[in-house]
């Protein structure tokens, strides 16, 4: 906590102020080290130079994100109750408008009676950070499941885009198995060309949620998860071929700097198989659909490959003239909505 | 070619989907650098088929060639309408790899008909774990299905590689079992059970001294119950999972409501047979109450009584037959009493427990808390709630839980003579004695106080 010498007896009442941060997370924790030196929490927290024009309060005061400050303090919420921190920040990713002060006023019960106000769904704000955080996790677990990853090359028309263009035809019984070890491995030829691409269009930002878990799954593919609602990208890259030691693997940045991709040869066809597989595990005689649109509601169905309809089966045979556009748009989710620009909010 | 393995997943995958075993949670495994994928704790169904069911592993046959003739399956010896086929090792390895690189599944299920005899088979199975792990790096999810009569030292091997092994016994009698699978009995699945469970134990055991002892099985064995081709009441095929629990400290029973294959006249005829869907569910919501929430068999499922309650879910059941029990107070009972509430599941009992700590539980806390209150109330008290009909009439609350948005006709009509005309009750009893904001208590306050607990 910021001032542990000076820790408050009663909770900060709710003022007038409007803070304006840099729109991190960060931020809104400095936000709340300056809210307890002024003696009372902002009535409204808002992103510097994204104000919504004409809110109700006076003009914004802009408060510093200080980096040794708010890790601090997500040493000391740690500290109070474990998981607390990833808790807040999965509800500030939910983007909610007055999330930020149900945040503030969170970690001041926390600072006021300890740990025991995380968990009291009989305090408004607890519930309402409690209810946020888990859509947020709900998002990124489901992310979690729904990504589909679709074999590309990096820049199609380069040298290395001929190479791989040989079909490697992994299942023909008569020819070697190429997808092997050595495709795993960061060797740089593998590394060159090769990129794992999945499109989603999730609710929440949860890119940054979601980077762990599959950052330990494919450590040594090239990956990248394009949120095209927020027009972010989550991009893994192995570290020996791509990267200098310092660079972090997994990062987030903007769609607009992504190269130019294009699938490779064999890409539809494993797409075929699994959508065969998926309707061969169907029990018509148990068809639930109720059930299953519980389970997989129809917004996610754009990004998924066993809701795509067949592509011809001339694709199927390896030598068959792939059409690599045709492909990208069979597999490309169709934007039901306009894209809403939100600009690259910072949220890491 | 690739057409050729697209027709053999079709085939094969279509004869492994009546095993209902989906989990791909119950052990961790690490990736390395350089390797592909990891097993979480907290498994991942990738999608879910048109009836509802996880997918979230490549579940697949290795062969659909079996010398057998069980009467319940559809690649058994003696049905000649299913065309048979083999994966290669190399097909069903890349599958799985190519598949777990698009995050299509978790792993890989693999089971088979039995080709030659047991040992052969397993072999195959083994190997292809062998490849993935050790060729391979793959470190996601391997659930492989044991043949009974397999070798210990293939058993062995099998469980150094899979996440989880798992026998299936299928038919909740050893009786019907001789009926319906000749070629089996008890004895043959539950000696590989009892190897597993030893090679589980010894890897437990060494786990706790040193972090490097070889993985047995991480994730422990499972089994399955056909429920509905045979005729074993909801008591048999519960008191059967629940000695396997114990004895054979299974992580799971799956219990799969039997789908008819074919007229064998051995099993029921698909003509007249009816889908045992809800009878499936409440196993399940049974099974859940003895693994997850203490209960005992005989609080569940009374030992006289041989079927499920239907229409009701089995904590309400339960509660039912002990009205002395209830009402209880979320502001005082211990978690485990909260529990044991219809209508409260663990998470809205931990939350209970949590918010009362720092003030007292009231009504309108407990919808926010995620209690289910059209339930629950019949069986709780908060200082504005308390039932008047819990101890006087358990066949006027099933009544009322059961009716829910339904007429509730198909009860009524039971009793031969045309439903009645229900009249919706005169303002919701539980509802009506919510204190009211100038703290008056509303109309029905002067209704009989249950005795509180």
């Amino acid at each position: 906590m910021p001032a542990p010498e000076a820790r408050p007896s009663a909770p900060l009442q709710l003022g007038t102020a409007t803070y304006a941060t840099d729109g991190s997370f960060a931020g809104l924790l400095c936000a709340y080290a300056r809210a307890h030196r002024a003696g009372a929490l902002p009535a409204e927290v808002v992103t510097a130079g994204q104000a919504a024009p004409g809110h109700l309060f006076g003009a914004p005061e802009a408060v510093e994100t200080e980096a040794p400050l708010a890790s601090r303090m997500e040493h000391g919420l740690e500290r109070v109750k474990p998981g607390l921190v990833g808790k807040l920040f999965r509800a500030f990713l939910s983007e909610r408008a007055g999330i930020e002060v149900a945040i503030l006023q969170m970690i001041d019960a926390v600072a006021v009676d300890g740990a025991e106000a995380v968990g009291d769904w009989t305090f408004e704000p607890s519930r309402q950070v409690s209810r946020w955080a888990q859509r947020v996790g709900r998002e990124a677990h489901r992310m979690e499941a729904f990504v589909r990853f679709e074999r590309h090359e990096e820049g199609a028309s380069g040298e290395w885009a001929v190479a791989e263009k040989t079909p490697s035809t992994p299942l023909a019984p008569e020819a070697p198995v190429s997808a092997g070890p050595q495709s795993l491995g960061p060797s740089p030829a593998a590394s060159g060309g090769e990129r794992w691409l999945a499109r989603v269009r999730p609710e929440y930002h949860v890119l940054p949620v979601i980077a762990e878990h599959f950052a330990l799954r494919y450590p040594a593919l090239r990956w990248t998860i394009l949120d095209e609602r927020r027009r972010l990208a989550l991009v893994h890259d192995t570290p020996a071929a791509d990267l200098a030691p310092e660079a972090d693997a997994t990062r987030i940045v903007p769609a607009s700097s992504l190269p130019d991709l294009a699938p490779t040869a064999d890409e539809r066809a494993y797409q075929a198989m699994w959508r065969a597989y998926f309707r061969a595990v169907d029990i018509p005689e148990r068809r639930n659909l109720k059930l299953h649109l519980r389970h997989v509601p129809k917004r996610y169905w754009p990004q998924l490959t066993e809701k795509q309809p067949e592509v011809s089966m001339m694709a199927l045979t390896p030598e068959a003239d792939v059409d690599a556009e045709a492909i990208s748009r069979t597999a490309a989710p169709k934007p039901r909505r306009a894209v809403k620009a939100l600009g690259p909010r910072s949220r890491t | 070619m690739r057409t050729q393995v697209i027709e053999k997943l079709e085939i094969l995958a279509d004869a492994a989907k009546y095993d209902v075993s989906c989990a791909s949670s119950g052990g961790e495994r690490e990736n390395s650098k350089t390797g592909l994928g990891n097993s979480r704790a907290m498994g991942i169904c990738h999608t879910y088929t048109p009836d509802g069911r996880c997918v979230s592993l490549l579940k697949v046959l290795f062969s659909n060639v079996c010398i057998y003739d069980c009467a319940y399956c559809t690649t058994r010896r003696s049905n000649e309408e299913v065309v048979r086929t083999a994966f290669t090792v190399k097909e069903v390895v890349d599958l799985t790899m190519e598949f777990y690189k698009r995050n299509y599944i978790e792993g890989l299920f693999l089971s088979s008909g039995i080709f030659r005899d047991a040992d052969t088979t397993t072999e195959k199975l083994v190997e292809v774990a062998r490849s993935l792990r050790h060729e391979h790096q793959f470190n996601g999810y391997i659930h492989l299905k044991v043949i009974p009569g397999a070798s210990t030292d293939l058993l062995v091997e099998a469980g150094r590689l899979a996440d989880r092994l798992s026998v299936n016994i299928e038919i909740p009698s050893e009786r019907s079992l001789k009926a319906v699978a000749p070629e089996k009995d008890y004895a043959s699945v539950i000696r590989p059970m009892d190897t597993i469970r030893e090679g589980h134990d010894e890897y437990r055991a060494e786990r706790k001294k040193t972090k490097r002892a070889p993985r047995f099985s991480p994730g422990g064995q499972s089994t399955q119950l056909v429920v509905g081709a045979t005729p074993e009441d909801d008591r048999t095929v519960l008191s059967l999972a629940d000695g396997l629990y114990k004895e054979q400290k299974l992580r799971r029973v799956y219990y799969s409501g039997y789908v008819p294959i074919s007229s064998d006249g051995r099993v029921p005829d698909p003509a007249t047979y009816r889908q045992p869907l809800a009878r499936e569910h409440r196993l399940y919501q049974a099974d859940w109450l003895i693994r997850q929430y203490d209960f005992s068999l005989d609080e569940v499922l009374p030992a006289e009584q041989p079927h499920l309650d239907m229409k009701l879910d089995p904590k309400a059941a339960y509660a039912l037959r002990f009205p002395e029990l209830f009402p209880i107070d979320v502001n005082t009972a211990p978690m485990e009493w909260l529990q044991r509430v219809p209508g409260l599941g663990l998470k809205s009992a931990r939350r209970i427990v949590a918010a009362r700590r720092r003030g007292t539980v009231r009504w309108e806390h407990l919808r926010a808390m995620g209690v289910v209150l059209k339930r629950a109330r019949y069986f709780i008290t908060t200082p504005e709630h308390r039932p008047h009909l819990i101890g006087t009439d358990p066949g006027e609350i099933r009544r009322r839980i059961v009716g829910g948005k339904a007429s509730g006709a198909p009860q009524l009509s039971l009793f031969g003579a045309p439903p009645p005309v229900v009249t919706p009750p005169p303002a919701a009893p539980a509802r009506g004695r919510i204190v009211t904001p100038s703290g008056a208590l509303a109309p029905l306050a002067s209704a009989p106080l249950a005795r509180a607990a």
